[in-house]
């Protein structure tokens, strides 16, 4: 006998009646209030499988220790089975809607006891069993789930890795510009942070700001295609050599949309976005097809301005390095091309934070600087 | 005497009994037990001191094990106590008492007889 019945009547005979009825077949502990009832449960609910329960009692009903099941959600566990000869109210109606699940009307029926108490038995283990399987499934799943947010984050890790590797080709390349991509990184988070708190940009989710800053490593990636002769050329371009360098963003552009399967559609966009257009101008002056306004995608928008800046502050093949404070101004001054209105207020409002960063990264280490607002 | 015949002394219903209690020595265990139930006293007892909630109790126990018992005639008067008192009406209780202690008495009789003498 594996399973136990209480069975809670105060009236003695036909509390014995039904131990009788069901002694062959289970367990049986009895109580003779509903008070009582109520301490037996709470402390051998894992083992009680039916209660017989009668309605009416003195020192705890029927309803008290229903009302108290459902307190405790013992009434979801554990099957009751009311034992009413109430004919003169809608007692049954009451304990059924308490969650009682079926009745057994005095007087005492042998057959009918038996039957209901191995049917609420049978229903309740059938419904633990399947809990119990669905909850087995559940922790499964949830640790599948949280292998897959590991290989991913590990996946979008050395995705970020490989661009950054990628960008930083070029800078070997072009031997003078230590850091660039790093910096540039960090100026369009910061941008773009400032962008969407400025102008409550819906677009700019988190991890829409985090692919933009992802890409923005690979805005000069075009420039593998430009042959040293013109990229490393300390003096000026000629007309032919300046078209050649100018193409280095379609090139960017059509070498990563070569590329499958190795990022998303989203990130191969938005790179592709940031080397086509980060060096168009809002007012159409820009290369290469000088495309205007908002034409030019908010992602290349971001980049350009801080493209810019960045080879202000840093020395060039062609130039020297210009204080920050210069630079600062010969950008919201239009001497470097035409910013958006929207963007050049940003440029202006992340002066302090744009700083700091040329100062972390001009001294020390890339990777552990944050954008605070990030 | 047999166990029908107690039944018909006492105004029971034996074949309903069996019926629901499906064996004879089930029914007879319990049909002994019936003098030792304290339901009546405690009846008789609030009945005399006029606490109608206790009395209420008492009758309705007792209508109960009459109920289960098969013990139809004890089953009809106690079970008019029990409705009476059900809506606190004393007095209307009161006339079904002396009916009460009758099918009582009788019931007892053929139930004492039947522990004497059954089969």
């Amino acid at each position: 006998m594996d399973k136990t019945v209480l069975i809670v009547d105060d009236d003695e005979m036909e509390r014995k009646m039904i131990c009788d009825v069901l002694s062959d077949d289970y367990n049986i502990i009895e109580s003779e209030c509903g008070n009582d009832a109520m301490d037996t449960i709470d402390e051998m609910h894992n083992v009680i499988s039916v209660i017989i329960l009668d309605y009416m009692m003195p020192d705890g009903n029927g309803l008290d220790v229903l009302e108290h099941m459902n307190k405790t959600n013992d009434i979801k566990k554990i099957p009751v089975l009311m034992l009413t000869g109430e004919r003169h109210n809608d007692v049954e109606k009451k304990c059924l809607e308490m969650g009682a699940v079926d009745y057994i009307k005095k007087p005492v029926e042998a057959v009918l006891v038996q039957v209901r108490t191995r049917n609420a038995c049978e229903i309740f283990s059938y419904k633990k069993e399947l809990e119990a399987k669905v909850a087995k499934q559940m922790d499964t799943l949830q640790k599948q789930n949280r292998l897959l947010m590991i290989q991913s984050e590990r996946i979008k890790n050395s995705k970020e890795k490989m661009g950054d590797v990628l960008g930083s080709i070029v800078e070997y390349r072009n031997v003078e510009t230590g850091d660039h991509v790093l910096r540039v990184k960090e100026f369009t988070r910061i941008m773009a942070n400032c962008y969407m708190k400025t102008y409550n940009d819906k677009s700019l989710t988190k991890e829409r700001i985090d692919t933009i800053v992802s890409s923005s490593a690979l805005h000069d990636i075009g420039k593998i295609a430009i042959p040293d002769s013109v990229l490393l050329k300390p003096g000026r371009l000629t007309e032919e050599e300046y078209e050649l360098m100018k193409s280095h963003t379609i090139r960017g552009a059509e070498m990563l949309e070569s590329v499958d399967g190795v990022w998303s559609d989203d990130f191969k966009r938005c790179c592709s976005n940031i080397c086509k257009y980060h060096h168009e101008r809002y007012d159409g002056g820009g290369y290469p097809y000088g495309i205007e306004g908002d034409d030019i995608p908010l992602e290349a928008q971001l980049v350009s301005i801080v493209d810019v800046y960045d080879a202000l502050i840093s020395e060039r093949i062609y130039k020297s390095a210009y204080p920050k404070d210069k630079s600062f101004h010969m950008i919201i001054n239009g001497d470097c091309g035409v910013f958006s209105p929207k963007i050049t207020e940003c440029f202006r409002k992340s002066r302090e934070k744009l700083e700091k960063v040329a100062d972390t990264f001009s001294t020390a280490n890339a990777a552990e600087t944050v954008d605070p607002d990030a | 005497m047999t166990i029908q015949e107690c039944y018909v002394k006492m105004g029971g219903n034996y074949g309903e009994v069996i019926r629901r209690l499906r064996k004879e020595d089930f029914v007879k265990k319990f049909l002994v037990k019936f003098p030792n139930d304290p339901s009546y006293g405690e009846l008789v007892e609030s009945m005399d001191k006029g606490d109608v909630e206790v009395g209420f109790r008492a009758a309705h126990t007792l209508k109960g094990v009459c109920q289960n018992l098969g013990l139809d005639r004890l089953f009809e008067s106690s079970n008019e106590v029990t409705e009476a008192l059900r809506s606190g009406d004393m007095d209307t209780a009161e006339t079904y008492m002396p009916q009460v202690k009758e099918d009582y008495k009788v019931t007892i009789d053929a139930i004492n007889e039947f522990i004497e003498n059954g089969e």
